[in-house]
């Protein structure tokens, strides 16, 4: 018993280091795991809390640019918007013509297939393997896990958190995210390829990767990667980035680099797309996996 | 008693600049500084080792708590692995006579020794926290760089914060 005594009071040091050092473990390696989950909310609300008043004093430096953007997504929605109700117009009988140009934009009823919900990034980082975006808005908004986060130049994240009053999102710019993609050329869609996955590898803030393309689909730089729609996640469409290099031919396969739309280091204004069916289609899912 | 107290301040200070600043800070993506260690290597020699241990563990802690993954350990395991080092080494390096660690002192020292205390235990910290934040040695040489910069970085920052509060 003495010695048992005396060999603890010798190497007392180390047995607290140890011991301290295996907490530490405990805690790396249980991160995902669910018991941790509540302790984990409860202080993600409170050092958030920090984060957007840090936010808020910093915000005021980025609004001009923000501002800008938003300005220039606008443009572009409007533009658009002219051009379908065209497409529309042209495409009507005499009798519908009346009815359609009596459609004021502001009455036109909202996407039936896609809710959005506009909110802030307020802490981001770019300088990780694994980035994540802090966004100001939880649950008690109707955010979900599984929302696509998209800037309004292109995709951004997708949210893997959820708590009362903010949610945790995956960034583009972590390892871990992985999207399908398909490519079209600038003048138009004629040549629309499901053709390969998302990666990041860590390097840099504006590039990614577009990796498995089956050799026999020829890209070219310029051409724009898109979603493809196959998750339920983002709309089909929307834009991630242009190529910007193609890598060498190995196995049948080969890799492009992509440019991303979505500038990571002034990351401010963010949609969270949301599929309306998605209870259903969810539903269905875990029917079809019983 | 005032010693104490103004260590308290310290800590609250570097944590509070650590957290607020951290991301502001990064240079070329791949230099990060984690200068908030500077304040557990120049904590007094005449501190229990045991009591370090627990201010670095407290303090690496805290650090993550306010990092993505909240209440994960990878700062409090890197910190108190480098403190662990720090007695040893700086027994190694010191060339004056001296006759227990208590004595060592960080007023008048020469750029060359803060540069060999300091940089092999911030080299350690970085060596532990980088690889256990990636969790993979998929990204082995791109962990490296960002492992050789950082240190780097955050020695020049240490350094001058060496130089600003203990210099005569």
């Amino acid at each position: 018993m003495l010695r048992l005594l005396t060999f603890f009071s010798t190497y007392r040091n180390t047995i607290l280091f140890l011991f301290l050092e295996a907490v530490a473990l405990y805690l790396i390696i249980s991160y995902p795991g669910s018991q941790r989950r509540k302790v984990g909310d409860w202080l993600m609300e409170r050092t958030i809390s920090y984060y957007e008043k840090k936010h808020s004093i910093t915000e005021y430096f980025s609004l001009q640019a923000a501002n800008e953007e938003l300005k220039a997504e606008n443009v572009e929605l409007r533009q658009k918007l002219k051009f379908a109700q065209d497409q529309i117009f042209g495409m009507a009988s005499e009798a519908e013509k009346d009815s359609i140009s009596n459609i004021v934009v502001d009455e036109m009823p909202l996407s039936k297939d896609y809710e959005y919900i506009t909110a802030k990034v307020i802490k981001y980082s770019t300088s990780k393997l694994y980035n994540y975006l802090v966004i100001n808005k939880g649950s008690n908004e109707g955010v979900q896990v599984d929302m696509g986060v998209v800037s309004p130049v292109g995709v951004a994240g997708r949210i893997i958190r959820v708590s009362p009053e903010y949610s945790l999102a995956l960034s583009a710019l972590n390892v871990d995210f992985k999207l399908i993609l398909k490519a079209v050329n600038q003048e138009g869609k004629e040549e629309e390829f499901n053709i390969g996955f998302f990666e990041w590898r860590g390097e840099s803030a504006r590039y990614a990767h577009l990796t498995y393309i089956p050799e026999t689909v020829k890209l070219d730089t310029g051409y724009q990667v898109i979603t493809s729609g196959s998750s339920q996640i983002f709309p089909p469409d929307y834009l991630v980035g242009k190529i910007s290099d193609l890598g060498e031919k190995k196995d049948g396969y080969y890799d492009a680099r992509i440019e991303f739309a979505t500038d990571f280091n002034s990351l401010s204004n963010v949609y969270l797309i949301k599929p309306r069916n998605k209870a259903i289609i969810d539903s269905m899912e875990q029917n079809l996996r019983r | 008693m005032n010693q104490i107290l103004s260590h308290i301040l310290a800590f609250a200070a570097y944590v509070f600049l650590q957290v607020t600043l951290q991301e502001e800070l990064v240079l070329f993506r791949v230099a990060i500084p984690f200068f908030f260690i500077i304040f557990l290597f120049t904590l007094p020699f005449s501190i229990p080792q045991p009591v370090t241990y627990l201010i670095a563990f407290g303090m690496g802690l805290t650090i993550d708590m306010f990092s993505d993954h909240a209440a994960s350990g990878v700062h409090a395991f890197s910190a108190l692995l480098a403190i662990a080092a720090r007695g040893r080494l700086a027994e190694i390096i010191s060339t004056t006579n001296f006759r227990n660690l208590t004595d060592i002192s960080f007023k008048n020292q020469t750029p060359a020794w803060y540069a060999s205390y300091l940089l092999p235990l911030i080299f350690i910290h970085h060596f532990s926290y980088f690889f256990l934040e990636a969790f993979t040695f998929q990204y082995f040489f791109f962990t490296l760089l960002k492992i050789f910069c950082s240190t780097i970085y955050t020695f020049l920052i240490g350094y001058a914060l060496c130089y600003l509060f203990y210099s005569r």
